[in-house]
């Protein structure tokens, strides 16, 4: 695994190095952000991968490109979320684009992507969830 | 039975939390398992150094809390890293929010399962710092050479030493090697004058120290980084304790002083 | 009444009371109430006791082994006496209850020169030791009246102080942060970097005298005074403060 390092080390050298700096703003905006408003960065993961969960049910969405925030409006924090939608889906409980899983030890597993919205199969949902500790 | 290493100096700002962050991604490189605990409630910062600060769900208030079931429900595992593992401070609370007591129970239960247990302490005498030895076996300084620095570490040290259990050992963090030749910065025979304890290694000024920040990669990572190889070497010694190591002495510093110091060691 | 070694327990009413004497070196009381606790640990598993510290200063972390010391025995301190009003902070700061009046045993310590200056009140027996040695070594330099000297062997450390009414003779270091205050003289044989006060109760015949003299800064008596600027390296050159002529001088010593 270390030499999967070294050449991306190798590879980054070859891009400017301001990229370092401007990584750096982008990380502190976000965890400054989530600071403020007490919402740890990992609850704010938790919450994108829900609500990816939720809107794909209903629009195809291109999540790469959701952008989701906690802003400052006037004197109160709003959560703004600007989801790039493909296409309305005329089908309601189809299996979503993305099948998005982190393997956390020990960590909630984010309650996501329920293979349907029928109620009656979330027996079904929770066995297969089981299968994957 | 693993080993708890508590990471302190007395003075913040010194390097710390990058300390600790790469010795415990090169513990981790050498095939040890290993978990980091930020102990700066209030003000973490050791998850943003490694690049973990959007993985916190819970902390380390939440684990002697209760707020979560275990210690396990807190920690991020990094997956750059076979097995190192992180417990973040809580951003929002308080250091009082936690006791030694809770700390040292916290570190019994984590040396059934791991290597290595690394505290990284926060910046001061207070509360932080007892939470931060309360479970440790042995204590690693770090400094930089200047006098503010030195002078908190020497405080720390003869916190450390009224306890004779923490073997402090010494790592000289930021030097640069063209000021000390040109006498404008303290070289480590100058420190080591004052302080007086085992040493564990000398760490470079490095620029790669600050992109490896700014990316949340820890220097150690790096091959091309001096910082990060003078961590590597150290790591070495973390577990080999036999490494003896010789820095080059010029033979400054007087010979009297050093002969009465042996003494006052040997007979202390 | 058991007495060892200098440390006496009582039973009284209230229940069992250690009396911690102030003359003997904290270490030796240490390793003296382990040696007792680990002997009898039988009678006094799950003791509560009280502590009886007289006037006897404490630092954090002598403060903070004596805690260690009894809870590794097993035994919780019931309350603290103490006439200290430092140690009474400590012990109100963890939360260990202070008792009534300390006994009367301890009342035996007198300060002979009352200080014109700093308010100081400098017992007569050691305030901070460390392992003196089994029998005092004759004084270096007689200056102070009653004739005893600490003697310290180890380098102090920032934020260590040792305060003594008598000569103060230290084998080891003085590092900056570090204070040593005498109602005699002091001597270091070792580099003294930190703050030296000597003759603290007035004496202006007092001497401050190392291998290295590079304090922070120096007083004798009433007299302050500082480091000279850019000392440079520190060479080893004895030297001795004394006051002449209403300054501080600094000589070649031997």
């Amino acid at each position: 695994m270390l030499d999967i390092f070294r050449k991306l080390n190798w590879l980054s050298a070859f891009f400017p190095k301001e990229e370092s700096a401007k990584r750096a703003k982008e990380r502190l905006r976000l965890v400054l952000i989530q600071d403020q408003a007490s919402i740890s960065p990992g609850l704010m993961n938790l919450l994108r991968d829900e609500m990816i969960g939720v809107v794909s049910r209903y629009l195809e969405i291109d999540s790469a490109h959701l952008e989701l925030g906690l802003e400052r409006r006037n004197n109160q924090m709003a959560l703004a979320a600007s989801i790039p939608v493909l296409r309305v889906r005329r089908e309601a409980g189809v299996v979503p684009e993305d099948n998005v899983q982190e393997e956390m030890l020990g960590q909630q597993s984010p309650t996501n992507n329920p293979k349907t919205a029928d109620p009656s199969t979330e027996k079904h949902y929770r066995r297969n969830r089981r299968r994957y500790r | 039975m693993g080993k708890v290493l508590v990471i302190t100096s007395g003075k913040g700002g010194v390097g710390k939390t990058t300390a600790t962050a790469n010795l415990g991604a090169g513990l981790a490189m050498a095939g040890n398992k290993v978990v980091l605990i930020d102990t700066d409630i209030g003000l973490r910062n050791l998850d943003l150094v490694l690049g973990l600060e959007n993985r916190i769900v819970f902390d380390l208030v939440d684990v002697v809390q209760g707020k979560c079931r275990s210690y396990k429900q807190a920690m991020i595992k990094d997956k750059r890293f076979e097995s190192l593992f992180l417990i973040p401070a809580s951003q929002s609370k308080d250091k009082e929010d936690v006791n030694p007591e809770q700390m040292r129970q916290l570190c019994n239960q984590l040396k059934e399962e791991f290597d290595y247990i690394l505290i990284d302490c926060p910046a001061g005498i207070e509360h932080g710092f007892k939470n931060a030895v309360a479970g440790a076996h042995e204590a690693i300084v770090v400094t930089t050479p200047e006098v503010s620095a030195v002078r908190d570490a020497d405080r720390i040290i003869g916190l450390l030493e009224a306890s004779e259990k923490y073997n402090p050992r010494l790592i000289l963090n930021r030097v640069r090697k063209e000021m000390v030749r040109k006498g404008q910065m303290m070289a480590i025979e100058d420190v080591q004058e004052i302080l007086n304890i085992a040493l564990l290694g000398i760490v470079p000024e490095d620029e790669a120290i600050v992109v490896s920040s700014n990316k949340g990669e820890p220097a150690v990572m790096d091959p091309g980084s001096k910082a990060g190889q003078a961590y590597r070497q150290i790591v070495e010694r973390i577990q080999n304790p036999s490494l003896v190591y010789t820095p080059d002495l010029n033979g400054n510093g007087s010979f009297l002083t050093k002969l009465f110091k042996f003494f006052a060691k040997a007979e202390a | 009444m058991l007495q060892e070694a200098g440390i006496t327990i009582k039973g009284t009413r209230d229940g069992l009371t250690v009396l911690v004497p102030s003359e003997i070196p904290l270490a030796d009381v240490f390793s003296t109430l382990r040696e007792k606790f680990q002997k009898e640990s039988a009678f006094f598993q799950d003791a509560s006791l009280i502590l009886d510290l007289g006037p006897r200063p404490f630092q954090e972390e002598e403060f903070q082994s004596l805690q260690e010391l009894f809870q590794n025995a097993g035994i919780s301190i019931k309350g603290i006496l103490s006439d200290n009003p430092i140690t009474k902070l400590m012990a109100k700061e963890r939360g260990i209850p202070l008792l009534g009046s300390p006994s009367i045993m301890h009342s035996r310590v007198r300060v002979d020169h009352p200080i014109k200056r700093d308010r100081l009140s400098l017992p007569q027996k050691p305030a901070v030791s460390s392992q003196a040695p089994k029998e005092m070594p004759k004084p270096v330099a007689a200056m102070s009246k009653g004739g005893q000297a600490l003697f310290v062997r180890k380098t102090l450390r920032a934020g260590q102080k040792i305060h003594f009414a008598g000569d103060v003779a230290i084998l080891g270091d003085v590092n900056p942060g570090a204070e040593v205050v005498a109602g005699g003289s002091i001597m270091v044989f070792g580099a003294l970097r930190g703050m030296a006060h000597a003759g603290a109760e007035g004496l202006r015949e007092a001497v401050v005298a190392a291998i290295v003299l590079a304090p922070t800064q120096l007083r004798i008596a009433d007299c302050i005074a500082r480091a000279p600027e850019g000392r440079g390296e520190t060479k080893v050159l004895p030297e001795i403060a004394k006051i002449q002529d209403g300054v501080i001088v600094i000589e070649k010593h031997m």
